[in-house]
């Protein structure tokens, strides 16, 4: 069945691009980030809660950077407050890595699909 | 005995007596409440994830397509008859208000890639020196500069989603447009558009390549409404399946 105007729905979607081989890479890393369900599988629950949990903690992380940002910027900091702030987001941020790394996780797998609204980082 | 979902329409459609469901199963359509439901009966195995199986669920989805926009499940879901009786009745009202604005409509997608590098190291940070600046003020430092090169890469795509509303204005019945600006697949947009005015949607999207050398498209569709529909979400949140 052929597109035309007299039958606007073909039997197949179309799919046009000029660039297939740069959307097939894009679209092959974005759909390997994207959280799978947690698994119930006894193997692998303790990775799935580990990657659910710690996706959490990001958000929080990076909301508590810019925050972090946002008082430094407001010049409501002394220099030592922002030294002793920096420290504690650089460790927080390192120690974030080390859990990552330990359970088989790269940083593109610490977001979560909200359907429609989009990803949550 | 439990249901294997494809969708939900309004009345029963004609299905080719050929076509089979995931696993090879029959198709039936079922009265639910005010609607009719396309399933296949099932028993207790698991629902097989295979290229297969996926593909029979779109078929089915797609022969329905054509006789009418579907509010289509997505693939995967289990419920017993009275699950899914439960879920209709409680939605009833929302079930056919969506089959309404979903009527006549298939959703069409735009893809596009920002054809530059992404500079997430951002502008040199423009704040005072701190004195005596250690590891931890750099990394703040550095910090500022990212969020502020996200910033300037928020505002530059958003002009983008704009600038595609505004060019399928007029050709859409609704949309969703998701926008990535730290990535290089940039916006992803489903558009919902009336059969009537398909071909017209069709000649404008064609033209985007040429206006917008700054971007690279991907086009497709027509797809079953899956991105209106939101039956996915709303059915784990309503009876915790999956």
């Amino acid at each position: 069945m052929e597109f035309s105007p007299e039958n606007p729905l073909s039997a197949e979607p179309e799919i046009d691009t000029s660039h297939a081989q740069e959307f097939a890479e894009e679209l092959r890393r974005v759909g390997d980030t994207l959280p799978s369900r947690i698994n119930v599988d006894p193997d692998s629950v303790e990775q799935g809660l580990a990657k659910l949990v710690l996706t959490l903690i990001e958000f929080i992380r990076r909301l508590l950077e810019k925050q972090a940002v946002k008082r430094m910027e407001g010049g409501d900091l002394s220099p030592e407050q922002i030294e002793e702030l920096g420290l504690a987001l650089m460790k927080l941020e390192e120690k974030l890595h080390d859990l990552k790394t330990q359970f088989g996780l790269s940083e593109e797998d610490l977001n979560l699909d909200l359907g429609p609204i989009g990803r949550l980082i | 005995m439990k249901f294997y979902p494809y969708c939900l329409v309004g009345q029963p459609v004609e299905l080719s007596e050929l076509l089979r469901g995931v696993d090879g199963r029959e198709i039936l359509q079922r009265a639910v409440g005010t609607l009719t439901a396309v399933l296949s009966e099932w028993d207790d195995k698991k629902v097989d994830l295979t290229r297969e199986n996926v593909l029979r669920h779109d078929a089915v989805v797609r022969q329905v397509l054509e006789e009418v926009t579907p509010l289509p499940f997505r693939f995967g879901h289990l419920v017993t008859p009275d699950q899914l009786a439960s879920y209709v009745d409680s939605k009833s009202e929302t079930l056919q208000s969506k089959l309404q604005h979903l009527r006549n409509c298939v959703e069409m997608s735009v893809k596009i890639i920002w054809n530059r590098e992404i500079d997430l190291a951002g502008p040199p940070p423009e704040a005072q020196p701190i004195q005596n600046a250690g590891k931890g003020a750099a990394f703040l430092m550095s910090k500022r500069a990212e969020i502020q090169a996200e910033a300037s890469n928020s505002t530059e795509v958003a002009a983008i989603a704009n600038w595609l509303k505004s060019e399928t204005a007029g050709l859409v019945r609704d949309e969703l447009v998701v926008l990535r600006p730290a990535e290089r697949l940039v916006v992803s947009a489903s558009f919902l558009v009336d059969r009537s005015v398909l071909w017209a949607y069709k000649k404008r999207t064609a033209l985007f390549e040429k206006e917008r050398s700054d971007l690279h498209f991907l086009t497709s569709g027509p797809w079953p409404p899956y991105s209106f529909s939101n039956n996915d979400l709303e059915f784990k949140t309503h009876l915790g399946v999956s």
